[in-house]
This record gives C-alpha cells, structure tokens and sequence, in this order.
C-alpha cells in the first residue's frame, strides 16, 4: 500500500514535469521565430510621426528619460544629422490611469503627434487620440520661456489654451500632459544645451 | 458513423452554440466585440487554442493521471495560448493592441476547458478535434455577429469601412460594455427564438397526424 502510494506520486509527478518540459521546450522554439525587438518596435510606430530613420538619442553626460508629477519621457529618438526628435512622452490622468504619446518635434516646432500606447473608451476618450485633435498642437514653436499647453474645458482663448473633446476629459488632459512633457524634455536637453 | 461525426461537428455552431445557447465565454464575448474584426480575431485564437488543446488532450488522455488532469489541461492550454500571443504580437500587432488582456486569459476561457473535461479527456482524436473545430466556428460566428451589429450601430462602419454618413448618427452606448449587453440579451432572445421555430416545424408534422388520428377515434 505504502509501495504504491509513493509510486503513484512519483509517476503524477513525472507526468506533470514532462508536460511542462515539452511546453516549455515549444514555447522556447516559438519564441526563438517570434521573438519581438523592442527597438524595432518603436521604430516600426514611430513611422506614424515620421517617415526616416530614426535612433535612439544620446547625448554623453545627459540622461535622456525626464519625470514629473504630470507625465514622464520614456524614449527619445532622432534622426540623424538633422533637427528631428521623436520622444515618446507617458502623460497621466488618462481614463485608464496613463497613455503613451509619440511626439514629432522638428525644427524646433511641434510637427506631429500620434498615439504610442493608448487604450482609451472607444468612440469617447477615442476621440482624443485622433490627429484632428492633435493638429491643435501642430506647429507651435518651443521657445525656452514657454511654460506649455493648458488645459481648458470650452473654447480656447489664450494662444497655449488646448480645449478638451467634450466628453473625453480625462482622455484630453493626459494627452495635453504628454504633449507638455515632451515640451519640456525638449527644453531641458535640446535648448539649453544649444544656449549654452 | 460518419452523421454521428458531422453531429460533432455541427452541435457548436447551432445547438449548443457556446455564446448563445451555453452562455459561456461571456467576459471576452462582451469585451472585444465593439469592432467585428476584433470579434473574428479573438474567435480565430480561440478556434486554434481550441481544436490544438482538444487534440493533444485527447491523444495523452491516457497518460494523464486522474487526480492531476486539471493542471495538466491547464498546462496544455496555456502553452497553445502564449503560441497564439507570440504569433500576434509579431505579425499581427494592431490587433494584439485591441485584443489586449483578453488574449492571455483565453487560458482561464471556460469554453476550452470546459470541451477538454467534458469531450477531449473521453473521445478519440478525430471526435475530439470535430469537436473543437465546431465549438470554435460556433464561437466566432457569435463574436463576428454581434460585432457587426454593435459596430455598425455604435461606430457607423462595417469591419471598419464608414458606411455613408451613418457615422454621424451613431450611437456610441453600443461600444460601451452597456450596449454590448443590449446587443448580447437581444441577439440571444433571437437566436432561441429561431431555434425554438425551426424545432417546432420540425415536429409540426407528426403533431398535426397525432392530432388527425385522435379526431378520427
């Protein structure tokens, strides 16, 4: 009885080391095929706010990434020999806690701005997210004393006022907190380095 | 034999549809149909997940000991999942986006598991992946369904082409989880109903001899 008992256990226990072994020896050959770079990856997104090759920024002596209470850059990518920056700016108080914007600044002004990692409501926070809501930024030149975008419920009246889609204000407000942080990384490593 | 096969087959798509007659999977049912092509997509993952674990279940269902066949079928189901999920997010990115955490939890999805206790652990291989096949059509034809209806009322468009103006006057509760109620309670109500119609033709003819015979005595 004893005998058995142990052999029973040893036996359930073979069985379920040699199905996950075969799985995990399976999944392993799968991955090998599939496998996804993550660099690759954005470079395949970043297509959407520019069409080039792009590379990861570096700069000796300057840490790229920057965070603040409102949002933080995750990324920042250029390319090279020319005045483009595509930095990927995470801006929170999202419907869903925060969104990932890719942000095109060229030549010092915003030149476009598409969705990186955002899975906002459907037809409502959705809306925030198209390019006839991000073209409010287009074209806004950054200038060092420029304190950024702000948020306004209704119609714009100062020229930095961005009003938000109506019934997609939370999804509005991390969409200009990205667009803000970016603004700001812009400022910190790009124009004080060149003004000093 | 072989009708007793195309039974199989057939019993997932009409008779026991697994979204409108067993009412199971409801959680991704009402999550990723707000656009057709995502309730294709998820449909297909689950169809490959479920014919792949049926077959393998049904081939080891003699090697599995009885007391630890859970974890095994769990085991088995979750590696053709993360398959699926590999596969995805490498060729199929946007809609590994939209499909999101519904993807990995089709290994918790009571359909597969619920086919792999009930049919793959006790039917030969071929029954098994009949089975499987026909239970995943069944699936996806219920998830394709109610994401055209809920696209079509809430966004405007059809697998994502603006149809007319129409996006105008859309209403957009049909996306949202309340809306995808509506769409799931009424398309079901229908579904049985239809059912419930074809059923009845079928036995109106002996009922109405019945009838005939007791009039004549």
């Amino acid at each position: 009885m004893r005998k058995g008992l142990g052999y029973e256990i040893f036996m359930t226990a073979l069985v379920l080391v040699i199905i996950a072994g075969v799985a995990g020896a399976l999944l392993g050959l799968v991955n090998h095929f599939t496998e996804v770079d993550e660099e690759e990856l954005i470079a395949r997104k970043a297509t959407a706010v520019y069409d080039g090759v792009l590379v990861p920024y570096v700069k000796e002596g300057v840490a790229a990434p920057i965070e603040e209470n409102y949002g933080q850059v995750l990324g920042v990518y250029n390319a090279e020999g020319k005045d483009v920056y595509v930095i990927v700016a995470r801006g929170v108080g999202a419907y869903k806690g925060s969104l990932d914007l890719l942000v095109n600044i060229t030549d010092g002004k915003i030149a476009k701005i598409a969705a990186y990692e955002a899975n906002e409501t459907p037809g409502l926070g959705s809306k925030a997210l198209q390019d006839s809501y991000f073209s409010a930024f287009y074209g806004k030149k950054i200038t060092s004393d420029f304190k950024g975008f702000t948020f306004v419920k209704g119609p714009a009246i100062a020229p930095d006022d961005v009003s938000a889609v109506t019934g997609a204000s939370k999804s509005s407000t991390a969409v200009i907190n990205a667009v803000n942080i970016a603004v700001k990384w812009y400022q910190m490593r790009v124009l004080t380095g060149v003004q000093q | 034999m072989k009708s007793n096969r195309l039974n199989t087959l057939t019993n997932g798509i009409v008779k026991s549809n697994p979204t409108f007659r067993l009412v199971l999977g409801t959680c991704p049912t009402l999550a990723v149909t707000t656009q057709a092509l995502n309730g294709l997509a998820m449909g297909a993952a689950v169809t490959f997940v479920l014919l792949c674990s049926n077959v393998m279940i049904s081939l080891l269902k003699k090697v599995i000991p009885d007391r630890v066949r859970i974890p095994a079928f769990v085991v088995i189901i979750a590696t053709f999942v993360t398959i699926v999920q590999m596969v995805m997010k490498k060729f199929l990115p946007s809609l590994y986006d939209a499909l999101g955490v519904f993807l990995p939890l089709i290994v918790v999805n009571c359909i597969i598991l619920a086919r792999a206790e009930a049919f793959a652990s006790c039917n030969p291989v071929l029954d098994s992946a009949l089975d499987g096949l026909g239970m995943g059509f069944g699936f996806t034809l219920s998830l394709t369904f109610i994401g055209i209806v809920r696209e079509i009322l809430g966004a405007g468009s059809f697998f994502g082409l603006p149809i007319g103006s129409l996006g105008n006057i859309s209403m957009t509760i049909f996306i949202l989880p309340a809306g995808g109620f509506l769409v799931y309670g009424t398309l079901m109500a229908l579904v049985n109903y239809l059912t419930a119609l074809a059923e009845n033709r079928k036995y109106a003819p002996s009922s109405k001899k019945k009838g005939k015979k007791e009039a004549k005595a």
